[in-house]
């Protein structure tokens, strides 16, 4: 299967079209409206602050000299920042192929843009999102921190692990509908079982294993460096490149597999 | 230089396994046990050459596999076995409406059309005053496409692709569209795409389109290559064809057959018989261009009718009215007629070309009557049919006008 496997040149034309998919895709979404992207800026904001409000109530770990530690509700939205990214991609792309059936049935664009699009037009969502969260972080007291830099390397590592699954879901769906369906379920069972609103401490003991769940390593990756102000451990950086390359590998081994005739079954 | 060469290709789309087995097989890499699978061929051991600078026109009836075989040739669609080499940088045509965004303006649009053929912003800028210009849109470029007219939105369709990079262009019934300005304002970007030595595959329904661009037409038929030649040869074939298929369709379903649009017949006198003879006198249909024909019209009157009007017209299968001649025009004086009779109609030589001709007879009260009304005495509408069959030298068209070739040389070589 390796002559499917496309070149660097092809690639950097796909990434090239991608990007500009994307940006259309996020501009056509705030089009018409009176506020246009501002809007983009606004949903993070209410809902994070929504959080913020919510479990203000709620007592978090405190540090030796009887400080908290960090601001529950902000533990809560630095937790949802990837999320939003990753459902997004997922809830999007897994049904792309067969809603562009005529776009891929009359253009020669390389299958895996439709997913990557998506998935990028997502991460520029998300990208916006950090603003908000680093002003709300700034209004309930906290500093600026150098680990803010990791996001750097963090938002990469997010986009590819996003297409992967993409490219995975998006593939079988062209064969098996029910694919869709059964996405958007677990979708939900992954929300509750990731340390998104519980503690990881209160996930059961499977739950918390870094191999198991991608986004253990993910939420620690985004609570180390935007919350704790600190440069997050090698460990969670591990699982997290582990992860990406096996949806990777997986997603493109799938991808190679059937891209072929894709067009034929859409 | 070959630009398009093409091998055995076959395309076969699976018809009764389910797409779950499909995924199965392929997942664990048992693509060739498909090829067992019931399966329909939309494209069979197809194998061509197009050679750089070529004008290729594609034709065939719906579902002959015109529009399969270019998404093949772009490589958008995977040919089932085969090989496909393309000599250069190949721009494709399908669909000028997919991808655009309608919400969008027609100007963002052109971005987003010009990354879906590869092109990046600057080379979209660079050429982005000329698409506006070719499509005609001016100030209409910045609003939203939605509030486009359908002619609008094609005309920066086609705009855009007509000012991509390429040096094969594969279009697929698209030089229809648009009003006749703008058609004709494609036809010569087109012809100057072929002067510049680009090479062309054009699928079309439109033959006019085909005669006018293309050297050479590949003639499609259930998949396979019915005929592969000049332009000319192969239109004649393909129009026989056409016409062949529509002789089978039944005449109450045939677009031109309106029998019954002269309800109001007087039946003072009626079409009894009518026979169509040949040059021996013998009844026939068959005639070849420049044999006699001899049509009798059997009339019978159940009251006197004080001259009345015989009419004969003579129509193509698509409508075109190709000839027709009346008693009053012809200057006969048909006079009072009171019981059966039979009026007759000579010609010493046909002129019709080849092809089938249906014909309409009438008997109507007078020449008015005939050319602006409804009012016919009986009138058989499109109701016998003569096939007409000639020889190349009787020349193109529909009608063979007897003619002859003459050089004249100048004397004077010194020139």
């Amino acid at each position: 299967m390796s002559e499917n496997l496309p070149d660097y040149k092809s690639l950097k034309r796909g990434w090239s079209v991608s990007l500009t998919f994307a940006l259309h895709d996020f501009q056509s979404q705030y089009l018409d409206s009176i506020l246009g992207f501002i809007w983009a800026l606004i949903k993070p904001l209410v809902l994070s602050g929504v959080y913020v409000v919510i479990f203000s109530s709620v007592v978090p770990p405190q540090g030796e000299d009887g400080e908290s530690l960090y601001h529950f509700g902000l533990w809560v939205v630095s937790g949802m920042l990837p999320w939003f990214v990753i459902q997004e991609s997922i809830h999007r792309g897994t049904f792309v192929f067969l809603d562009s059936a005529h776009l891929i049935r009359n253009h020669q664009v390389p299958l895996y843009v439709l997913p990557l699009q998506l998935v990028v037009s997502a991460t520029i969502s998300g990208l916006l999102a950090l603003p908000v969260f680093i002003l709300l972080k700034l209004l309930l007291g906290g500093g600026v921190n150098l680990s803010y830099l990791s996001i750097v390397l963090i938002i990469p590592l997010q986009l590819l692990f996003c297409f992967g699954i993409t490219l995975i879901t998006s593939s079988l769906t062209v064969f098996i509908r029910d694919v869709n369906h059964m996405v958007i379920a677990l979708l939900t069972i992954w929300f509750f079982a990731s340390p998104i609103v519980f503690p990881l401490e209160g996930l059961p003991w499977l739950l918390q294993q870094y191999w198991l769940n991608p986004m253990v390593s993910i939420t620690s990756l985004y609570r180390q460096s935007l919350l704790l102000g600190c440069f997050p451990p090698a460990a969670d950086w591990f699982w997290l490149v582990l992860h990406v390359s096996a949806v990777l590998l997986v997603g493109s081994w799938v991808y190679t597999r059937v891209q072929a005739v894709i067009t034929d079954w859409v | 230089m070959t630009a398009i060469q093409v091998k055995n290709l076959s395309k076969a789309y699976h018809t009764k396994i389910s797409s779950r087995r499909v995924l199965l097989r392929l997942l664990t890499g048992q693509e060739e046990s498909l090829q067992g699978e019931e399966q329909s061929l939309a494209l069979s051991e197809l194998s061509f050459d197009v050679p750089t600078g070529q004008c290729l026109g594609i034709i065939g009836r719906n579902g002959s596999g015109k529009s399969t075989l270019l998404r093949i040739l772009a490589g958008i669609v995977n040919p089932t076995s085969g090989t496909v080499a393309v000599n250069g940088r190949l721009s494709t045509v399908l669909d000028i409406q997919s991808g655009l965004n309608p919400r969008m303006s027609g100007r963002q649009n052109i971005y987003i059309k010009g990354a879906l053929y590869g092109l990046g912003k600057a080379e979209i800028n660079s050429r982005l005053d000329q698409i506006i210009s070719f499509s005609g849109l001016s100030e209409y470029i910045d609003y939203p496409i939605h509030t486009y007219s359908t002619g609008m939105i094609i005309r920066l369709g086609f705009a855009i692709a007509m000012h991509m990079d390429f040096d094969i262009l594969l279009m697929d019934e698209i030089l229809s569209v648009g009003d006749m300005v703008f058609q004709r304002q494609c036809l010569s970007r087109i012809k100057q795409f072929l002067s510049e030595g680009k090479t062309i595959v054009l699928a079309t329904h439109n033959l006019g389109d085909v005669s006018a661009l293309c050297q050479r037409v590949l003639f499609l038929e259930q998949g396979r290559i019915r005929h592969d030649g000049m332009t000319e040869s192969v239109l004649k074939e393909y129009w026989d064809i056409c016409e062949k298929e529509q002789n089978k369709i039944p005449r109450a379903l045939h677009p031109f057959n309106p029998e019954n649009l002269y309800g109001t017949d007087t039946k003072d006198i009626s079409i009894t018989q009518v026979s169509i003879r040949g040059e021996a006198g013998a009844e026939t249909t068959a005639f070849a261009t420049g044999d006699a024909m001899e049509i009798r019209i059997g009339y019978h009157c159940r009251s006197p009718v004080e001259n009345p009007l015989f009419r004969v017209q003579f129509f193509r299968n698509d409508g075109l009215f190709v000839h027709g001649t009346n008693t009053a025009r012809a200057g006969l004086e048909v006079g009072r007629l009171e019981s059966n009779g039979e009026v007759r109609l000579k010609y010493d030589t046909i002129h019709f070309l080849e092809g089938d001709y249906y014909l309409s007879i009438g008997i109507w009260p007078d020449e008015y009557s005939s050319t602006f009304t409804d009012i016919a005495y009986d009138c058989h509408q499109w109701s016998y049919v003569i096939q007409v069959t000639s020889k190349r030298e009787d020349g193109g068209g529909i009608i063979s006008n007897p003619c002859s070739w003459e050089v004249v040389e100048a004397t004077n070589k010194n020139r």
